[in-house]
């Protein structure tokens, strides 16, 4: 529930996401792979072309 | 001289546009990319205007400004898209054809689609999904001193799942900010069979919606909204009241997409899921909202489908196996 409190935490990390947003996101730059990438997925399940 | 031409100066697009650009040689590839206008909304940025946090200035830019030196930016509404010609038709620039073709045309409300919306709209029906309609909810929220507010989810899927309940813990906030939520009753009302898609993610944000004094009525299927009588109706006739109703609309891919024969009904390109092309046209990949890909509509969820994209369009490009495989993850 932490995470839907109101808290400045949150608020600083909208702000972060914006500036990232029109930064680093538009300008197509990598930034790492998906964090949950592989959480609970049946990688055989993913079939390859 | 080779031509990647790509669809759409959204988030997707202006990615994609901007990745190839570092990876193409200037000399052997031009790149264009194409959009009906020149604004570029930081759509996460809508859910806020309506209480005053964001302004127009913070969340409204020009697409031009992202896009890097190097890019053809053409502003032209799309009139035809022919895969098999490898073509593109706009209605002011006339056409373009491509080697590459990566198409991130989105998606967009479509109020008119349920009966009685649209002739409601702005008169007690309002949205944020656009950034008029995010201006017109704000001074209908600041005027608004009591009384039942309805957020509805006409149907699934829309673009940020979670934004209506985001949006109704905002109200909730705005409300005991203004010193008048006691007069204001919120009820979330949505075709889901709980808060969320998810369960974990569902009872968590159920608890919340209890704290915060939010009535939640899942399974409601919107069939019609009545503006006089102030009322939205499910197809199996369950009636839900209101005095302002804040709606998420059916969405919608692109039309030109449509009528060009290159998608579904709903405007969504159909897609493999894994590799995010059409099939039959290896020289196509779709990104972002308007595919019919099962995963949330979502500019995180575009950013990560844009890395497989580079991935695989360079090996297509060199003759490599394309090993780049989108899993849908939006975190």
């Amino acid at each position: 529930m932490g995470l839907l409190q109101d808290t400045e935490i949150n608020h600083l990390s909208k702000l972060i996401f914006k500036w990232a947003y029109y930064n680093l996101l538009l300008a197509g730059t990598w930034l790492g792979p998906p964090a949950l990438q592989l959480a609970g997925k049946r990688m055989d399940m993913i079939k390859k072309k | 001289m080779k031509k990647l031409v790509i669809l759409g100066a959204g988030c997707g697009g202006t990615m994609m546009a901007n990745k190839m650009r570092r990876h193409l040689d200037r000399k052997e590839w031009n790149i264009t990319i194409i959009d009906k206008d020149n604004i570029h909304d930081y759509q996460p940025g809508y859910l806020f205007v309506p209480f005053g946090i964001n302004t127009e200035k913070e969340i409204r830019k020009t697409k031009r400004e992202f896009i890097r030196p190097g890019i053809d930016f053409i502003i032209s509404e799309l009139v035809n898209v022919d895969w098999d010609k490898q073509e593109i038709a706009t209605a002011t620039r006339g056409k373009f054809f491509y080697d590459i073709l990566i198409m991130s045309t989105g998606c967009d409300v479509r109020p008119e689609e349920v009966e009685g919306l649209a002739e409601t709209w702005e008169k007690n029906v309002y949205g944020y999904y656009r950034f008029d309609d995010c201006v017109a909810l704000k001074k209908a929220l600041s005027q608004f001193q009591g009384g039942k507010l309805v957020v509805n989810i006409a149907e699934m899927p829309i673009k940020c799942p979670v934004a209506p309940l985001e949006f109704a813990f905002l109200a909730d906030w705005h409300f005991h900010q203004r010193g008048i939520r006691d007069k204001v009753e919120i009820e979330f009302v949505t075709p889901l069979t709980g808060a969320f898609t998810k369960p974990v993610a569902t009872q968590v944000l159920t608890e919340a919606c209890r704290q915060k004094n939010i009535k939640i009525t899942p399974n409601f299927a919107l069939g019609s909204v009545d503006g006089d009588r102030k009322v939205i109706q499910s197809y199996d006739g369950t009636e839900v009241n209101y005095d302002m109703l804040v709606s998420i609309p059916p969405n919608f891919g692109s039309q030109v997409m449509i009528d060009s024969g290159v998608a579904d009904p709903m405007g969504y390109i159909p897609v493999d899921k894994y590799t995010l092309q059409p099939k039959d046209h290896d020289n196509v990949w779709v990104l972002g909202d308007g595919t019919n890909v099962p995963t949330s509509k979502a500019g995180a969820v575009a950013h990560f489908q844009a890395d497989i994209l580079e991935e695989n369009i360079m090996a297509f490009i060199s003759g490599d196996v394309q090993h780049a495989r989108s899993d849908g993850h939006a975190l």
